[in-house]
């Protein structure tokens, strides 16, 4: 193909479609006969569209940019993002709107809580008070209760109290020796609040233990001694209750073995995290099935929680050396097994004694 | 700003669009644009992505008002609303390299659109192509080729400004120049697609 300007100009009029008829079938015939040259034209002609389609898009562009910026004043602009943001982050939005709510709401039930507790514990406060008092009047009478029924009873108060516990149907009982130490008189009172005088049948000097026995022939505890006292040692964090009486009522608490020695290491002894008050010592420690594990002897004075109690092994060495009344194998046997907390302890507490003594 | 548009026939509106009126570019910005921004906006794009999809759509438009080949069978705005959307399903689909997937919207002319917007990213890769060809080429057949053919200036102009004794000189000059354009154009493998524009 000859590839003079002569040739290209006619390419290009040929594609601009400039031609007249007679040409245009010329330059056709030609093409038909050259493949050169009809692609030459192919790639003439998609240059120009190309070069035409920039020129097309390049004003378009320049147009619009134009009209764009003048028309979008800066507001509109601020505006038109404005909203698109919100569109965009709705659901964030949405999401810590909710939260927030549920926030302040939680702020207002957890307020309300507080200040309804608040009022219901000073409502208690009260009521303790007055019931303060009316044990206090309660008191009163039921000394004056013990004058009649029972003669034998001092009317001075007595000196030490303390809480002891029945071995046996016939009146045997256990409680610390130093409950009783410096006595001169002993009454037993039992859950009826009746005072029955007691003496001392055994006692353990290294133990803090002491057997005393209801002076009274006939006195009898309403039945048999429903516990056991337990021989095994316990283990750690076993959970154990007790029955004493600091006050004039028979109080309950319960704890654990917080240490498998008591004070100072001593092995014949447990560690108790149990709340301790004064009056409570000879109160039986009784495991969760009913079996008697050990007796409550002392505490640590520095700090509020901590109990010692000797263990039931030192109480069975003593129980040896008892009289022949003594039914031993009273204690041998458990009742209280499967019952629940508030029955066994309810079954346990006509066994549990105050212990006075007078001097 | 809507009391401003008056209702325009869609045929004066493009004959004239082919004629490059300003004022023709200006009212389809007016009533079209707003549409169009919102549709792109929501379908995940920028108000940057909106106006390039625009500018595409009209470039398409006014091309077709150029070749006089549209046969409306809808509203103006319909039809440009539609081109819109193929290109930025397109362009969607590029980003992701996802499949392009084009959801019927009631448009009878599905098939003409999509090869429309085929055609137009055709030749915006022939464009940009162009331009790294135009790097290539060096001058004067640089400057001569677009003074010409970009710029529409005559051969009596291009003649003085690039010192030719006279039109033809230039001329034959020009065709050289092309033909060395058409041979870089052609030997060039696809090229990445950029951005660059010629002017």
């Amino acid at each position: 193909m000859n590839e003079s300007s002569n040739t290209y100009e006619l390419i290009e009029k040929y594609c601009l479609d400039l031609m007249d008829e007679q040409e245009q079938a010329y330059f056709e015939s030609d093409m038909q006969a050259n493949p050169a040259l009809k692609k030459a034209v192919e790639e003439y002609r998609l240059l120009l569209q190309t070069f035409d389609h920039a020129q097309n898009s390049e004003f378009i562009h320049r147009s619009l940019d134009s009209l764009h910026l003048h028309s979008r004043t800066q507001t509109e602009k601020v505006f038109t993002q404005l909203r698109l943001h919100v569109n965009k982050y709705w659901r964030t939005a949405s999401v810590a709107a909710s939260v927030a709510f549920l926030a302040s709401i939680l702020t207002f039930v957890a307020a309300r809580s507080v200040y309804k507790k608040d009022t219901h514990t000073q409502y208690l406060k009260l009521r303790n008070e007055i019931n303060t008092i009316k044990k206090n009047q309660a008191d009163i009478a039921s000394e004056v209760d013990h004058v009649k029924k029972s003669t034998e009873v001092p009317d001075e108060p007595s000196k030490y109290s303390g809480t002891g516990f029945a071995l046996s149907q016939n009146g045997y009982l256990v409680t610390n020796l130093h409950v009783i130490e410096g006595y001169d008189k002993i009454f037993v009172f039992t859950q009826d609040n009746v005072g029955h005088q007691g003496e001392v049948v055994v006692t353990d000097e290294v133990n803090d233990l002491a057997i005393l026995r209801i002076k009274d022939q006939n006195f009898t505890f309403p039945s048999r001694v429903p516990y056991s006292v337990r021989k095994a040692n316990l283990s750690l964090a076993q959970r154990v209750y007790t029955l004493g009486y600091p006050k004039s009522d028979i109080v309950y608490s319960e704890g654990y073995i917080s240490s498998i020695t008591g004070f100072e290491g001593d092995s014949s002894q447990y560690q108790l995290e149990l709340p301790s008050v004064p009056g409570i010592s000879g109160s039986p420690i009784i495991d969760e099935t009913g079996n008697v594990v050990g007796i409550v002897s002392g505490k640590q004075s520095l700090s509020e929680g901590i109990t010692y109690a000797v263990r039931s092994k030192a109480l069975l060495n003593l129980i040896k050396d008892l009289p022949m009344d003594f039914a031993k194998n009273e204690i041998n046997n458990n009742l209280l097994k499967g019952q629940t907390r508030a029955n066994q302890v309810k079954n346990i507490q006509p066994f549990v004694c105050v212990v006075k003594v007078y001097n | 700003m809507n009391n401003t548009l008056q209702e325009v026939n869609d045929d004066v509106l493009m004959s004239s669009l082919a004629n490059g009126d300003s004022k023709a570019i200006q009212h389809i910005y007016k009533s079209c644009y707003p549409i169009i921004e919102k549709m792109v906006y929501k379908m995940n794009g920028s108000m940057d992505d909106a106006y390039d999809v625009f500018q595409d759509s009209m470039t398409i438009l006014y091309e077709k008002a150029k070749a006089n080949n549209l046969n409306l069978s809808c509203k103006l705005s319909t039809y440009l609303t539609a081109i819109a959307k193929h290109l930025w399903l397109k362009k969607l689909s590029e980003k992701k390299r996802q499949p392009f997937a084009v959801l019927y919207d009631g448009m009878d002319d599905q098939q003409d659109l999509a090869q429309e917007v085929q055609h137009f990213f055709e030749f915006e890769n022939h464009v940009s192509k162009l331009s790294q060809c135009f790097e290539k080429i060096g001058e004067p057949c640089n400057g001569l080729l677009k003074a010409f053919y970009l710029q529409n200036k005559s051969m009596q102009v291009i003649a003085e400004e690039f010192g030719y004794t006279n039109p033809d000189n230039a001329k034959t000059q020009k065709y050289k120049c092309l033909n060395r354009l058409r041979k870089l154009f052609f030997s060039e493998p696809e090229t990445v697609k950029t951005n660059e524009r010629i002017f």
